[in-house]
């Protein structure tokens, strides 16, 4: 790189980050080759060392694939069991995504789990010492910070153990909620294309969503029923585009959401950046 | 790697995931690198751990490959910002500066005087490029070091073309600006 003076031109320092190509080391392609995507794609090829090994003849060896087969079509049967899935996925995850992007509640259940019913402040009666005197552990809150938020409220499900916060950002409701593992796991239920972006929050792996389920309109019905019991029910749609943001992780043996609803500009970067300030 | 297909891919499948590795390993490593300054050794654990998240997390991903390149930019990415947290709490951060000067040293056919102008430019380079925010430092990582088009980057940073491209002539600038008279 021959220059006229001392400092590079732009291009120069164009064709030097160009330059710049690493590559990883010989270790790192052998210790990906014990990674979980191989291992699982060696089966076969276990199988046919195994065959060389035991030097069975040919149809000894077909009743040992086909009993395998057979042992991994009973395994395979019972791990898609609807239960054993259903504990399964309440395990791993902390947002869940339904079977569609449309749902059918009775109105009972609706009044009991829609965001909706919990933005009225009739909803949260308890102050914060109030609050408090109904845990156990020590409550952790969201500190002024330079979103400004003001607590207006918390609410205590005994059921759940479930502490809510409602603060209040201009039009924004924010709604924080902590609640101690136990044996009772639940899930925020998301509509099944709802992107769910796994994001590291206060060191761990949290689970980030936008939308919201709302209210669908005749026209908007994608799988038209013809239950007779459907006037018993409201059916609720997932809306990628409705102004609610919801972030869970799991941390210290408990669960922790935030969820944001209402008039707001926040983004997922100022969501994360308020569940790190929790104190 | 712009020629990656826009068709879903199955990722629960073993065979689809590391064809995906495959192709991609060289990009994350490149991107964590650049991103991180962290010594080799390091750039390949967080790699490694990419991978490793995005395979427990592989039934929730719906995409191309393109998207899947993406999604996997964005693990690393959290990775490097949450590994950085960290260091800087253990007050313990490596600087580019060393990173890309050790190991851009062997420059295999050049004379002994060209061969320390280039390490002297790398270092340099290193320590300006260490000086950088990380929003200035992953353009140019994605622009150079992965060789992003610009409507590329554009796409994966969900900003305009023309504003990606004013930040990278205005890093670049910034970087000629910076860069010590010898």
């Amino acid at each position: 790189m021959k220059r006229s003076t001392n400092k590079p031109d732009i291009s120069q320092i164009e064709e030097l980050l160009e330059a710049i190509q690493p590559q990883p080391s010989n270790d790192f392609y052998h210790r990906m080759q014990s990674s979980p995507w191989v291992r699982s794609k060696s089966v076969y090829s276990t199988l046919s060392s195994l065959k060389d090994s035991l030097l069975l003849p040919r149809f000894q060896f077909a009743a040992l694939v086909a009993g395998f087969l057979f042992l991994l079509l009973l395994i395979f049967g019972f791990v898609n069991s609807p239960n054993f899935i259903a504990i399964a996925q309440q395990i791993a995850n902390y947002i869940m995504p339904a079977q569609s992007d449309q749902l059918s509640i009775p109105y009972m259940n609706t009044l009991t789990i829609s965001p909706t019913t919990l933005d009225t402040h009739n909803n949260f009666p308890l102050n914060l010492e109030e609050a408090e005197d109904l845990t156990s552990h020590t409550l952790k809150l969201i500190p002024k910070s330079e979103y400004d938020l003001t607590f207006s409220g918390a609410r205590y499900d005994p059921k759940l153990s479930a502490l809510t916060l409602r603060y209040e950002l201009g039009d924004a409701l924010i709604l924080f909620t902590q609640r101690p593992l136990g044996e009772i796991e639940e899930y925020t239920s998301v509509g099944a294309s709802a992107p769910i972006v796994i994001l590291t929050v206060r060191g761990v792996d949290g689970e980030y969503v936008e939308g919201g389920w709302r209210m669908y309109s005749e026209n908007e019905n994608l799988y038209p029923s013809t239950s007779p019991d459907d006037e018993k029910n409201m059916g609720v749609l997932w809306d990628s585009n409705l102004p609610q943001r919801i972030l869970r992780w799991k941390e210290d043996n408990f669960i922790f959401e935030l969820l944001v609803t209402g008039n707001h500009e926040l983004e997922q970067s100022d969501i994360v950046k308020i569940a790190e300030s929790i104190q | 790697m712009g020629d990656m297909s826009s068709h879903d891919i199955n990722l629960r499948d073993a065979d689809s995931f590391a064809h995906l590795f495959n192709k991609t390993h060289l990009q994350i490593f490149r991107y964590i690198y650049g991103l991180s300054g962290s010594p080799g050794h390091e750039v390949e654990d967080l790699t490694a751990e990419t991978y490793t998240r995005a395979w427990k997390a592989r039934h929730r991903f719906k995409g191309g490959e393109d998207a899947a390149l993406r999604w996997l930019i964005q693990i690393a990415r959290n990775l490097v910002i949450d590994t950085s947290r960290r260091s800087k709490v253990r007050g313990k951060r490596e600087s580019l500066e060393d990173i890309i000067y050790h190991e851009n040293l062997q420059s295999g056919d050049l004379s002994p005087e060209e061969q320390l102008t280039k390490q002297n430019e790398y270092r340099t380079l290193g320590s300006l490029l260490d000086k950088l925010t990380y929003q200035q430092r992953e353009m140019l990582v994605l622009r150079y070091f992965l060789g992003w088009q610009v409507k590329r980057i554009a796409t994966h940073l969900n900003m305009p073309d023309n504003t990606v491209s004013v930040y990278l002539r205005r890093t670049l600038e910034k970087l000629r600006k910076d860069w010590p008279e010898y």
